[in-house]
């Protein structure tokens, strides 16, 4: 080096050896640590109203030149407060600003470019009167232009490119909110380039606090062990990103806000690769949040509690300028969940789901796509549209697929708590895969179903439980969909059900029953969507079903058909019913009691069901049509199959009516049709239930059907066997059966005829079987009124006679029922009249002693027993029988008349005869019945007892007699039970003036007016 | 001689016939006017026939008269026919004593005439009657008033 350079060298080094100096100097007496501490203080006084300390300040030029380093140390702001924590607001043992050094010198600008705060610890209040302590800084008296001022000339002085906090702890207590926060040794390194007054920039961030604590009236949380480790931050103005390389809390613990207070735990909660950016309006999202090998825990164990044993979140965003797209998965291990205290409803299951999802920019057009989500052993697919761009309706698209599982898997998902209610029973079925799809919208408040469409199924089931009770199942098919019907209103539900069999057997039942197949149909209005009253048709058909129970019945009903309307809207308050039912037939068994079997039966029911109602009618208002065909029934007790060749038969609540019933019994055939009226009325009191019935048939055999009637209420005797006892003892010593003995020896139901019916029924037989006798168009009139049974003027023809028969039946009290008739036989043969009625003969023994044709008119009546036997006192009878050309038969005792009063060549003929006779008070009168005879006439009367031996006492008064020319008479005395020992004694002629009127007395006219009397009131009720 | 022994014998027959022809058909008991018409009014009332529980009750709603006759009932106990239930009946009095027909349904008329009538009351008080029955035997019956009379 050459002098002169050397020489300016050296000159040039003092010169800035002295400046140095110099600035040194000046530097040290303008810069020192008192001058500065005092400049801070003076500027804190002026600029914070409370008390400030300042420890002392530092000036660094040199150490990161051209930025030159401000120290504050021990600052502490103190500002009393009632109710605060602490009067200290801030306290900081060391504070860094970072100043830019040519800021000053070219703009003459103090800026801050950097930041470290140590051990500070920050203590901010509000008070209940929104007053706070940190509210600390001098305001001019033109607040807001000094505020945005100030704030304006405070961003301006920030240029923060590194921020260092190390040991930060503060607490935030904000009465007005009841908030509570706290932040406990706090570390944070922030580099930025980002510019605060545009807030544009990145950032670096790490992180790390012992503790973040938040609280207010609602919410809790609290983050233990955060740390975030190289994560970088930048937005500028437009696009941002954030990258999380590693984001982990060890422990977590917080309360999460909302209607129902929930807890959630977390441990070990690790963000691994968290890569955030949101680039031309649209994000972008890669990186999976895991907790593994941690545990989560949220809610509340007395409203909803869920663990976990680690949770993975895949959740990748991509995004388009139309769509933002992720292609999501989440795995949950050891998913317990419950709702309440008293069991889980998914138990210590995996959860797996997977997805993928797109929203358009504005968030108001959301799609699920490829949705799998797998819990436990069951995997639901699906997708999953929702609209709103139109802002006024939102609408939703779902196809959801229920992968077909089997039931012991799903069975095993149940908790453990639940479990217990499938104690004891064995289930196993395979489940089919169950398709859902729905279109539907909300407009407001208004929900509309577009359409929708549930298919699932299950076949192979079996069931057993430990009450023996087993079901099989090949297969059932259910199928929904919406719209349907013939407006398109409508829910349609098919159900197909084949091979069900159940069985149940054990000590007490026997059962058995098959349902081959079943088909139900079903269509339900839309309006229950709305809450609205329910609109339902519909169908069932099955080709059999059949029951067997106890080995002692058994049903058997083959195809089935039927149909229901059920509608809960048209009418207000009431339920409207209209159903059909077909079967092709039915049979059923049931023990020795009852075995049947019909064809086709038919049943078409409509009711109107109103609860309202008292009456039970009037509640259903039904209507009915019923109609059976081929009804074969073999019933205990009826020695006969009880056939219904066809039914047909209608009734709702105020009449019945039978178009066509026809019943075969034994011999018989009834046909009835008619109409019965008044039901409703009858069974409120208010009418009398009439009747118009018609019967009709070919062939009726009286006595099987008197047979199968009688005993009809009459308990057996051995049921009354000990006052039966009783009474036999006083039955002995009396010839007939004491009142007591009718009324108690057999407890009697007799037939009580109804006070308050009326009914008619016309009768039209044509043939009547009887006793040996032919009754041919047999036709009357059998009426039911007011407690009377009149059988009127009931008109038959046999091979005998053309007969007349009015009969009457009351009962007026039980034991104490009355009848009565009135019966005409003309043209009658005398031995087809006894035939015919037997008890003629009881009556009037003598006249089977005769032969011939007779006119026969009998009216009688008697009070009842409850067993239908006479009360003798009450019996009471008048008849009246002529004949003509008859012949008496050539007996032993007309021998013996001969014999006294005839010769031998006398013969039997008998011109005429007219015979009156009457029955009072257990006796019957035979009034003289003149008797003309060739040259002979003879007046026969007397009197017999009919009950007892029946005794009698007989005259016969001849009053013309060729052979002697006067009277003569002859009295004939016994008793019917010892016809033997008949004694016949000639007498007086007791009526020989008889039909002499100037010489009859006033007993023998007496008697003949009441021949007449008998006669006339007899032939008067011939029609 | 055959026929004169067959003349003698319808002569004797004859003769026998002639005796044996009686009137008895014309006797009858007679009650005198005015007996009828105490006993018509005595007799109205229940009785009970003694020795049983059958009950006769004569109404005074007519005079008791053939022309105007008055009615009735009776009724047996033993066999569980109370007051009301009986067999009524059309009742007079004449000159061969009490006629009793019965009313029955089934003609519509009073068409049953008693068997044992007419009774022929031999005596009526206030608390008995007795009257014979027109049987054949002539059997005395006995009554004791049990009813006020009507």
């Amino acid at each position: 080096m050459n002098k002169p350079l050397k020489i300016t060298l050296i000159s040039l080094g003092s010169l800035v050896g002295v400046l140095v100096a110099a600035f040194v100097v000046v530097f040290n007496v303008v810069f020192s640590q008192e001058r500065l501490t005092s400049i801070v203080r003076q500027f804190a006084g002026d600029y914070v109203t409370c008390q400030t300390e300042v420890g002392s300040v530092d000036l660094s030029l040199f150490g990161n030149f051209p930025k030159v380093s401000l120290r504050l140390n021990d600052v502490s702001i103190v500002n009393p407060m009632d109710n605060a924590p602490s009067d200290t607001v801030l306290s900081v043992k060391a504070l860094f600003a970072e100043l830019d050094v040519m800021d000053y010198l070219r703009e003459e600008k103090v800026t801050v470019t950097g930041f470290t705060l140590r051990n500070a610890q920050a203590n901010l209040y509000i008070s209940a009167d929104s007053v706070a302590n940190f509210d600390i800084f001098a305001i001019e008296s033109d607040t807001t232009a000094v505020a945005d001022t100030t704030s304006t000339d405070i961003l301006d002085q920030l240029s923060l490119h590194n921020i260092t906090v190390e040991g930060l702890s503060g607490t935030f207590l904000d009465m007005t909110s009841q908030m509570d926060a706290r932040l406990l040794n706090a570390h944070l390194t922030l580099n930025t380039d980002a510019s605060l007054q545009e807030l544009t920039g990145g950032a670096d961030i790490d992180l790390k606090a012992d503790e973040i604590y938040y609280s207010d009236s609602l919410n809790f949380g609290q983050i233990l062990d955060l740390e975030l480790r190289d994560a970088r931050l930048m937005y500028d103005g437009k696009n941002a990103s954030v990258k999380v390389p590693r984001l982990r809390i060890a422990d977590q613990e917080y309360l999460l806000s909302g209607d129902i207070a929930l807890s959630a735990h977390v441990w070990n909660m690790n963000l691994d690769g968290i890569d955030l950016a949101w680039q031309d309006e649209r994000p972008t999202l890669t990186g999976v949040t895991s907790m593994d090998s941690a545990q989560v825990t949220m809610g509340d164990e007395n409203l909803m509690y869920v663990t976990t044993d680690a949770v993975m979140i895949d959740l990748p965003v991509t995004s388009t300028a139309e769509r933002w797209t992720t292609d999501g998965k989440t795995t949950i291990k050891n998913l317990m969940f419950a709702m309440d205290p008293d069991g889980t409803m998914v138990d210590h299951l995996d959860l797996d789901t997977r997805f993928k999802a797109s929203t358009n920019a504005q968030f108001n057009d959301f799609t699920v796509t490829d949705m799998s989500t797998t819990l436990g052993s069951q995997t639901v697919q699906g997708n999953v549209h929702v609209d709103m761009t139109d802002t006024t309706v939102l609408k939703a698209d779902v196809d959801v697929l229920v992968k077909a599982t089997s039931l012991n898997e799903l069975l095993a998902m149940i908790p453990a708590a639940y479990a217990d209610a499938l104690k004891g029973m064995t289930v196993n079925a395979k489940l089919d895969d169950s398709r859902i799809t729905a279109v539907c919208e909300v407009r407001g408040d208004q929900f509309k179903l577009q359409k929708t469409s549930i298919k699932t199924g299950v076949h192979s089931l079996d069931y057993a439980d430990d009450a023996a009770l087993a079901a099989d199942l090949d297969n059932v098919t259910l199928a929904i969909s919406y719209p349907a019907g013939s407006r398109g209103r409508q829910f349609e539900i098919r159900s197909n059900i084949e091979g069900l069999t159940v069985k149940q057997h054990d000590d007490s039942t026997n059962l058995n029953a098959a349902i081959p197949d079943l088909k139900l149909t079903a269509l339900i209005m839309d309006d229950i969507i709305d809450g609205k009253d329910p609109r339902l048709n519909a169908k069932f058909s099955g080709s059999a079903i059949t029951v067997d129970m106890d080995d002692t019945i058994s049903v058997k009903i083959t195809g089935a058909n039927g149909e229901a309307d059920i509608d809960l809207k048209s009418v207000k308050n009431c339920i409207k019913i209209a159903t059909k039912a077909s079967l092709e037939s039915l049979s059923a068994h049931v023990g020795n009691t009852l075995d049947g079997s019909t064809g086709a039966l038919a049943l078409d029911l409509k009711a109107l069901y109103d609860e309202k109602q008292a009456e039970i009618l009037d509640q259903l208002s039904p209507e009915v049509v019923f109609t059976l065909a081929d009804g074969k029934f073999d019933v205990d007790g009826i020695p006969y199959p009880v056939l219904l060749p066809s039914v047909d038969a209608s009734f709702d609540k105020n009449q019945a009516r039978l178009n066509r019933c026809q019943l075969n019994l034994g011999n018989s055939d009834l046909g009835l049709d008619g109409v019965i009226t008044n039901i409703s009325s009858w069974m409120k009191e208010q009418a009398m239930l009439e009747g118009q019935l018609n019967l009709k048939s070919q062939r009726v055999d009286a006595d099987q059907l008197m047979d199968l009637a009688s005993g009809f209420g009459v308990e057996e005797e051995a049921a009354e066997e000990g006052s039966a006892t009783a009474s036999s003892a006083a039955a002995s010593a009396s010839a007939e059966p004491t009142v007591e003995q009718k009324s108690d020896t057999v407890a009697n139901d007799p037939f009580m005829v109804p006070k308050d019916v009326n009914f008619v029924v016309n009768t039209n037989v044509k043939a009547v079987t009887t006793n040996g006798n032919t009754f041919d168009n047999v036709g009357g009139q059998l009426t039911c009124r007011d407690g009377v049974l009149v059988l009127e003027e009931m008109g038959f023809t046999s091979k005998a006679a053309r007969m007349q028969l009015t009969a009457l039946y009351r009962s007026p009290r039980r034991n104490n029922l009355f009848a009565s008739w009135n019966f005409h036989l003309l043209d009658i043969d005398i031995a087809e009249m006894i035939r015919l009625v037997p008890d003629i003969d009881t009556i009037v023994p003598m006249l089977s002693a005769f032969q011939g044709k007779a006119e026969f008119h009998l009216a009688g009546e008697t009070s009842l027993f409850s067993d239908y036997s006479p009360k003798m006192s009450s019996l009471k009878a008048v008849a009246s029988i002529e004949g003509k050309d008859l012949t008496v038969l050539d007996s032993e005792t007309f021998q013996t008349i001969k014999k006294y009063l005839f010769k031998d060549c006398t013969t039997n003929k008998i011109d005429t005869m007219s015979v009156e006779l009457a029955v009072a008070r257990r006796k019957m009168t035979l009034y003289p019945m003149l008797i003309g005879w060739d040259k002979y006439e003879a007046i026969i009367a007397g009197t017999h007892t009919i009950t007892g031996a029946m005794p009698f006492n007989y005259n016969i008064s001849i009053t013309k007699c060729p052979l002697v020319g006067g009277h003569l008479g002859l009295d004939i005395t016994g008793n019917i039970d010892d016809i033997d020992n008949i004694s016949f004694k000639v007498g007086g002629c007791k009526y020989a003036n008889l039909y002499r009127p100037e010489k009859r007395n006033v007993t023998q006219e007496q008697t003949l007016e009441l021949k007449d009397l008998i006669s006339t009131s007899l032939k008067r009720t011939v029609k | 001689m055959k026929k004169l022994l067959r003349m003698m014998a319808c002569l004797i027959m004859a003769t026998t016939m002639f005796s044996l022809t009686s009137c008895a058909g014309d006797d009858e008991e007679i009650m005198q006017e005015d007996d009828i018409k105490v006993a018509a009014e005595q007799i109205v009332g229940t009785w009970q026939l003694n020795g049983t529980r059958e009950f006769w009750r004569f109404d005074a709603d007519g005079k008791g008269s053939k022309v105007s006759p008055s009615h009735g009932e009776n009724w047996d106990k033993d066999e569980d026919i109370n007051e009301g239930e009986g067999n009524r009946f059309e009742w007079y009095l004449q000159s061969n004593g009490l006629m009793v027909t019965y009313f029955m349904e089934s003609t519509g008329a009073y068409s049953d005439p008693e068997p044992d009538a007419p009774f022929i009351i031999n005596s009526i008080t206030d608390k008995a009657m007795t009257w014979t029955t027109n049987n054949g035997k002539g059997t005395t019956q006995k009554f004791t008033r049990v009813g006020q009379n009507r």
